[in-house]
Formats: C-alpha cells, structure tokens, sequence
C-alpha cells in the first residue's frame, strides 16, 4: 500500500478535530477526499505531511511508518496544500532548483522544464514569485510537487484559481501518474471534479469517516437499488440530513 | 545541516538583492532609496567615526565597575520577563512557505532546528555590529564589545528558544506548574537575598536595604553566569580575565544549546501554528496597518448602531470608519502605552528635582502627550492607508471625491484631537498650569490634525506603500517613511507659520487678544484645509491596477 491510516485520531487540546480513521489508497488509485468545512479533511492531510503530530494512530507512507522513518516517508511525498504560499523573493526556476536539491533529483532541469513548459510558465519561468497571479502559484506548488516524481501525491483543493486550460492540464496529469502506479489523495469541495476523476472515495463529517469505497462499488450498489443519485446527492444525504456522523457500509449506501 | 537548505538561504539572499535592484530601477524607487541613503549613510559614518576615529579624550565612557554592576540586573529582568510573561508557545519562527516547503520534505527536525538557528545567528552578526557602535562609550574596547554583543544576542535567542521548548515539551498544564515552580524559585532567591540584606540594613532607608540585597553573596552567585557576558564586554585587553569570561559567556550559550537540541521533540506542530497565526496578522497589518491589525473583533458583536446620516456620502464613509475605530481597542491601548512611557522620563525628572520642574513639568508632560500623538498617527490610520485594499470600492461610489476625503480624514481627526484635548485635560486636572495650553489645545487641535492628516494621505496616495514592508531589503519604504515626516514638518511651517505670524503682527499692532486669537485661527482653518483639494486630486489619479503595491 502508498498510503496506510489506521486509526488516526488528532486532538487541539479538548477540541477533536479527527477522532480515529482508517483508510488506504493503493498505488494507482485516486482517493476523493471530501466532506464539509471543518470535517478533518486539511488535519487529515497536514498529518500524513508531518506537519501536524497525530494524537494516535499509525501512518505510512510507500511503507514507512512517518513517526519511525519520517524522513523515508517524507521523500516519496507530495503535498500541495490549498492554499500554497511560495517564496516571494524566489523565481520559479529557483523554487524548481531548491526542490531538486532538498529532494535530491539528479538531473532535474530537463524535468523541471517540461513541467514548466506542460504548465505553461515558461515565460514567467525568472519572475520572483511575488508577481504571479494566485492560479500561477498554484501551478508551480503542483510543479514542485511533480518534480521528485512522488510515489504518494496529496493535492488539497488544486483547482482553486486556474484557467480552464489549467485545470485540463491538472486533471490530466493526475490521471496520468496515478496510471504510473502513484497514490493519489485530492481534498475537496467541487463534487463534480470528484465524480470525474476519482477512483475511491472518503467522506468525513466532524471529524468521523462516513463512507469509504471504490467508486466502482458505489456505482454498483446505487445501480442495484435501481436509484440514480449523484455524488452530490449522496453527499447530502450522508452529512446534512444523517444525525450524527457513523460510518455506513457500502451496502447501505 | 543539508545543502539544499543552504541553497535556499542563498537564494533568498539573492532574491532580496534582486527585488531592492528592482526598486531602485523605477524613479520612485531610486529616489526614496537614495534619500534613506543620505541619511543612513550620515548616521552610519558618524557612528564609526565615534567608535573607532574619535580621539581617545572625546568619547565618555561609562565606567566599567558600572556596567559590570547593573548590566547584568538588565540581563536578569530580561530571563524573569520571559520567564513570566513570555509566550512559551513558539519556539522558532517559521514563515509560512517555509512550513508548506520545509516541513513536508525529506529534512528531519533537528536540520529544521539548525537551519532556523544558523539563519538567526547569521542575522545577529549584523545587529552586533551595528549595536557594538551605538554601546561604545560601555565596552572596553571595539572587539570586545562586538564580541560581547553578539554573545548576548545569542544567550537572548538561545534563552526564549530554550524557554519555548520546555513549554512544548511538558504539556500545557504542566509548563504552567513547572513555570510556577521557577517563578517560586526566583521568588525564592529574592526573598532569600531580602532577608540577608534586612539583617544587615542601616537605618531604614529602602533604597540602602536594596543595595544590600544586591551585594548579597546569593545574588551575586546567581547573577554570575549573566556578568561573565557583561565582564567580556568591558574587557580592555585580550587577557586572561577576558578569556575566562568569554569561556564561561560561551558555555552558557553551549548549555543553554544543547538544551535546545535535548528538547526539540514536539516543536514542528506549534512553529506550525503559530507561523499561520502570524502571517494572518502580518496580513492584516500590510492591508491596514495597526488599524486593520487590530480590527475584527474575535467575538459576535453584541451592539448595533443606528444609521449613518447620510451628509452627501461623507456620513457613511466617516461613519465606517468610525465603526473600524470603535472595535480596534488595541489601537488605544498602543497609543496609552506610548504616552505613558513617554511620560516616564519627565516624571522622574520631576521626583528626582521637585523645587525646579514643578512649574515646568504639567508643560513637559503635555507637549510630549500631544508631540507622541502627533508621531502615532500611524497607530490611528483610519483612512486612506487603512484601505489599500479598498481602492476600488472607493472609486466606484456614487459619490463626489472629495465628499470621500473628507469623510476618510474626518475620523482619524476626531480621534487625535479628542484624545490630545482629554490628555491636555487630564494634566490640567491633576498638576494646573496649563490653562492656556489647553485653551489652544481644544482650538487648534482639529485644524492642525487635518492639516497633518491630509499630508499623511497625500504622500500615501503619492508615494502608495503597505503600511508594514514586505521586504528587509526595502529600503525605498525607509526612504518614504523620511519624505512624509518631511513633509509633515513642512505641512507644519506653512500651514500654522503662517496663522502664527498673523496673530503675532496683530498682537504687535493691537495688544489685543481676542483679535489676535480670530488673526491667527480664522487663517489657520484655511491654511490647514489645503490638503483636502490636493488628497482629492491625488485620489482622483490614484490608478489602482498601477499604484497597488504588491
């Protein structure tokens, strides 16, 4: 497996932000991540980035347990966060220099201009990275994360601020390394994204996992019952309208 | 410490060069660099002509046995001050690209640790500098000194970082028994220190019993880790007194470092947090100065207020503000504490020589009240500078322009004349004398305020900037910071010189106060109007897709 949580809990002081989660994304896969605001999704993600320090529980990355060998771990990751906050004074070939440097890519310039020649960047491939616009910053967040050729990639919210070409050459990147055997794990809000590029599924709601399963197996077991639900639909019913967070097998969905 | 991470110094380094380069391209921005450079370079020259030039006769020197004595009692009040009141929760400061970047890569805590430590220290060697110019009438010589300086910037990181990690360490309950325990500790020592220096008092006199204490065996065993630092600094020669002082100086620093390292488990979640916490308010600040830093109250408001009247479009633009103003308590409480440390000096002055600064001290604490509140109009930035952000909403109302100014300066002005009438007040309540003063003080205030209130947003609509720099490397932001007291202090010489020199030649023609008074203050209202018809124009061709800072 790329991606192990097994029973994650992460508490800010009496406030439980995730109270003991489970899950996998194995290599190929493309995990949606989704839930409303203040479900746990961001806590979830900082923690399998080392950023945030679990209260309990086990997580692995390509096999390395991230409290024993963080640093394994860390170095078949990447993570873009939702909101990406670059060096200003950095270009974005500097940005792509250090990158390379921190995780030892050997010969990375001919990479690192393909990415940013797919991302088209190329003319802004010198300009200190306080003068881009918050779509450009958002695609040199993802280059960086592209660059070390992760084996585990978690994007939070990539879409946000991109150009209809942009989000095209996203999605299609995604698909395109999780078809080279990378585990991938997207937060966010845009059902429709989810529905189009997902593979797997989890749904939290305050801080509790409420649904996990394959895209595949919703599909069957929605198409069994002879119902037509959206995601969307699904999503309603799952967080809005149930009581309380419980998980729900997929075969009461 | 990782080769990438001394990459990514240098090319932040590089990057700084390149964005002060970049500024100093543009008119603006080689103009206001080469003023900031005028004058830093002055006061630069003269600082290492004092240090190191100046004849041996010409500089005073603080006498050694002095400095030994009382620097370290600073040194002291400084681990006590952290101890009590300092904020245990952060241990080093990270910015947020460095979280987002750093902490998810392949680095482990410890060459974060390193990295974060190594760029500090490599930032002290400049402070040293320049602080062991400033300090050299205490140091015994200029390397000594320097030596010394950086040694205590060091045992001043070393300290709070050591502190912060004790609290990360131990959980939040317990940090606050074991910080209780220090502070009994400390409390301790000092009543041990009182009781000595009670036995052996002469006479009552307070002053003498605390003498004592100092002198007491047990403080002075506690204070010598902190006199080694003081000791190197006023070393005259590289002798052997200096070598055992510097030795024991750096092995405080090794102790207080390998604490660090000993205790470096948990810090990475709340550098975490607290760099996110911090870039909110750094935001905050460049968006709106302490305005906007201190607005936003954390808690629902709990009152409404009525209606603003509408007065053409001023009503609801003052009114606005004046709401801003309302709920930035902080803002208050910032120009309270300014004025009140202002007013520190002139009292103890007034204690220490009653018979001579009873008459001239109600003058004193007066003028400086209104000077500080003059200097802070920064602090009470409720108009144009507060809404960089909000230029575009400003332009596209369906109201006149200038309707606009007046509705932006008119609360800023409201704020500082009140408050410098209510300080007069107060000084005239408790200490008399100032009668006149205040008399001027309720007249003059409102028109010398939007006077230099509207020279402030003038230059800022000139010269737009963010209210906090961005960038250590932009100086053009110094540069500007001198045009506007430059113009304030022109604005100033104009705009009341000429009202005084009006009421002054008809004084010398009537001897008549009244007319005098109507002479200089009816005048006063025009001259100090000015600025609104130029704040209107310069709004006017405020252009936001060029004139935005970044």
């Amino acid at each position: 497996m790329s991606l192990v949580v097994e029973d994650f809990h992460k508490n800010y002081g009496d406030v439980v932000a995730v109270a003991g989660i489970s899950f996998e994304v194995p290599p190929g896969t493309i995990l949606g991540l989704v839930g409303p605001n203040g479900a746990g999704k961001t806590t979830t993600m900082r923690a399998l980035a080392g950023i945030l320090a679990p209260t309990r529980g086990h997580l692995a990355i390509d096999g390395h347990d991230l409290a024993g060998d963080a640093i394994a771990a860390k170095a078949a990751l990447a993570y873009v966060p939702d909101d990406p906050k670059l060096f200003d004074q950095l270009t974005i070939w500097e940005h792509l220099q250090f990158i390379a440097a921190a995780y030892r890519v050997a010969d990375w310039k001919p990479r690192a201009e393909e990415l940013i020649a797919t991302f088209e960047l190329t003319e802004k491939r010198d300009s200190p990275c306080s003068d881009l616009s918050r779509g450009m910053r958002q695609k040199v967040a993802i280059c960086c994360g592209y660059l070390h050729e992760p084996r585990v990639i978690m994007l939070d919210e990539p879409l946000t601020g991109l150009d209809p070409y942009g989000i095209r050459v996203i999605k299609e990147s995604i698909r395109r390394r999780a078809a080279a055997g990378a585990a991938i794990m997207i937060s966010s809000h845009l059902l429709n994204l989810v529905e189009d590029l997902c593979t797997a599924l989890l749904i939290l709601n305050k801080g509790r996992q409420v649904l996990h399963a394959t895209m595949d197996e919703l599909k069957a077991q929605v198409t069994a019952d002879g119902r037509a639900e959206s995601l969307e639909e699904l999503f309603f019913r799952l967080t809005r309208d149930a009581p309380a967070a419980a998980v729900v097998p997929v075969s009461e969905v | 410490m990782p080769q990438a991470l001394w990459l990514l110094m240098k090319l932040r380094l590089f990057g700084w060069g390149r964005r002060w380069l970049r500024n100093v391209k543009t008119v603006k921005g080689a103009i206001l660099t080469v003023i900031f450079g005028f004058f830093t370079v002055g006061w630069l020259a003269l600082m290492v002509f004092n240090a190191i030039l100046a004849p041996a006769g010409t500089v005073t020197r603080i006498p050694a046995d002095q400095v030994n004595r009382y620097a370290p009692l600073v040194l002291l009040a400084y681990c006590v001050g952290m101890l009590g009141f300092g904020r245990g929760q952060t241990p080093l400061s990270f910015t947020l690209p460095e979280v987002q970047f750093l902490f998810s890569a392949p680095f482990s805590r410890r060459q974060l640790l390193t990295f974060k430590l190594v760029a500090q220290l490599l930032m002290t060697l400049p402070a040293a500098l320049i602080f062991a110019f400033i300090g050299r009438s205490f140091a015994g010589m200029f390397l000594s000194g320097l030596f010394a300086l950086m040694l205590i910037l060091m045992f001043l990181q070393f300290f709070a970082i050591a502190l912060a990690m004790i609290s990360c360490t131990i959980e939040e309950v317990a940090y606050t028994r074991l910080r209780r325990l220090a502070l009994l500790g400390v409390v301790a020592l000092i009543a041990a220190a009182a009781i000595v220096g009670w036995r052996a008092r002469a006479a009552d006199d307070p002053l003498e019993t605390l003498l004592r204490i100092e002198s007491s065996d047990v403080f002075q065993y506690g204070l010598m880790p902190l006199r080694w630092f003081v000791q190197t600094m006023t070393a005259t020669s590289i002798d052997g007194r200096f070598l055992g002082s510097a030795a024991g100086a750096i092995g405080v620093n090794l102790v207080l470092l390998v604490l660090i390292y000993a205790l470096d488990g948990r810090y990475l979640e709340a550098a975490a947090r607290s760099a996110e916490v911090r870039y909110t308010r750094l935001e905050k600040l460049r968006s709106g100065g302490l305005a906007g830093f201190s607005s936003g109250p954390a808690k629902a408001v709990k009152y409404r207020t009525p209606d603003p009247p509408s007065l053409g479009g001023i009503g609801p633009i003052a009114w606005r503000q004046f709401i801003a103003a309302v709920r930035s308590r902080r803002v208050l409480g910032v120009l309270l504490f300014v004025t009140l440390m202002a007013s520190i000096g002139p009292i103890v002055a007034g204690v220490m020589n009653k018979g001579a600064m009873d008459e001239s001290l109600p003058w004193i604490l007066a003028g400086m009240g209104l000077m500080m509140s003059v200097m802070m109009s920064q602090t009470l930035a409720f108009d144009f500078r507060s809404d960089i952000d909000r230029m575009e909403v400003l332009k596209t109302l369906p109201i006149p322009a200038w309707r606009i100014v007046v509705g932006q300066l008119l609360v800023p002005v409201v704020c500082t004349s009140v408050y410098q009438i209510a300080l007069t007040t107060l000084v005239y309540l408790i200490l008399g004398h100032i009668g006149i003063l205040l008399a001027i003080t309720v007249l003059m205030s409102w028109p010398v305020n939007l006077l230099l209130l509207g020279i402030d947003n003038l230059l800022f609509l000139l010269f737009p900037t963010r209210m906090a720099a961005a960038n250590p490397g932009d100086f053009s932001n110094a540069g500007r910071q001198m045009i506007v007291t430059l113009g304030k202090l022109m604005g100033m010489a104009i705009g009341v010189g000429i009202p005084v020199a009006l009421g002054a030649i008809t004084f010398a023609v009537t001897d008549n106060w009244p007319l005098t008074i109507a002479a200089g203050f009816f005048p006063s209202l025009v001259t100090c109007a000015l600025p609104i018809p130029l704040v209107t124009m310069a709004f006017q061709r405020f252009d936001v897709a060029r004139d935005t800072p970044p």
